[in-house]
């Protein structure tokens, strides 16, 4: 359990069943804020540096915190950071996330490619064993990248 | 997984309000407790699935419970990152047999590592069919002008 102010609480887990369909349920803390994404376009798609800064120094000490317990995210991307009113912010969304130790550690298809596209550093294209922490790390800097100078293409 | 800005908390509250009022569905996650949440209600949607309020059956208090479909069919896949979007449309949807598409590329930074302009890869979904792909990437688009398949 990763217990950290700017990782979301993951409470726990289990399955719905909805007719023949069953779909696996993950029990989050409720962040009340807005995302990344909408707070990036709220500001004309750039903040300025200042902010940004602070932003990602609350990310990264996030992100140090769940790669402490060598779990990869797999798809940061400003949608699934959520901004608090008061500036905290916190990563949600580990629905891909692996443990980088434990071959089970994902419930994700084996195979299939995971994340967003625009944020996957190039070695996810070879397959899910050349996804280490540094995906994450790559991931980090293309949206420092974009929230810097509002553009995402690097 | 976007939520909603500014009404999340108001979105959230209001479908605490329906659970409770009506019959909706529960489950019970693995810390043993229970949470109703309405299915027709979600907050956002993601690429992974769709997040609800969810209400504990104990106290009532507040949580987001993401939902993902539960996928009973591995699929083995060999494809490279040029074939996401060809994976994403025909694979994941089961279709064995590819038919002649065309998709926006909007992953610049991913194809500027591409040195060549006429790409060909493998890939191998669910159905056991082994298709051979060729795209040709042209300014902003990569147009599928190629396919085989045979069975394994």
């Amino acid at each position: 359990m990763i217990k950290h102010p700017s990782v979301v609480g993951v409470l726990g887990h289990g399955i719905v069943k909805q007719g023949v369909q069953e779909y696996i349920a993950i029990g989050m803390e409720l962040v009340v804020g807005e995302s990344y994404e909408d707070y990036l376009k709220a500001n004309g798609g750039k903040i300025d540096w200042q902010s940004a800064a602070e932003d990602f120094r609350q990310i990264v000490t996030g992100m140090q915190a769940v790669h402490r317990l060598q779990v990869v995210h797999r798809d940061l991307k400003p949608a699934n950071l959520m901004r608090k009113k008061n500036g905290l912010c916190i990563i949600v969304d580990f629905g891909l996330s692996k443990n980088t130790t434990n071959a089970m550690g994902t419930a994700s298809m084996t195979g299939a490619f995971k994340g967003t596209p625009a944020y996957s550093a190039p070695e996810v294209s070879l397959g899910s064993e050349h996804v280490t922490l540094s995906t994450d790390v790559f991931a980090m800097g293309v949206i420092f990248y974009e929230v810097s100078i509002s553009n995402r293409e690097i | 997984m976007t939520l909603s800005a500014s009404s999340l908390l108001q979105q959230a509250s209001h479908a605490a309000a329906t659970v409770r009022g009506k019959a909706s569905a529960s489950v019970t996650l693995s810390n043993n407790l229970s949470y109703t949440f309405d299915p027709s209600k979600p907050l956002g949607k993601g690429n992974q699935g769709a997040v609800f309020a969810a209400s504990s059956t104990q106290d009532g208090s507040l949580i987001a419970l993401k939902l993902a479909e539960k996928k009973s069919v591995r699929i083995y896949s060999k494809t490279r990152l040029h074939l996401q979007t060809f994976r994403y449309n025909h694979v994941h949807k089961r279709i064995s047999k590819p038919q002649p598409f065309t998709f926006p590329v909007k992953f610049t930074n991913i194809l500027s590592h591409l040195r060549t302009h006429q790409l060909s890869s493998t890939s191998a979904d669910s159905t056991t069919v082994f298709t051979e792909v060729t795209f040709q990437i042209n300014s902003d688009r990569a147009v599928m002008i190629e396919s085989t398949s045979t069975s394994k």
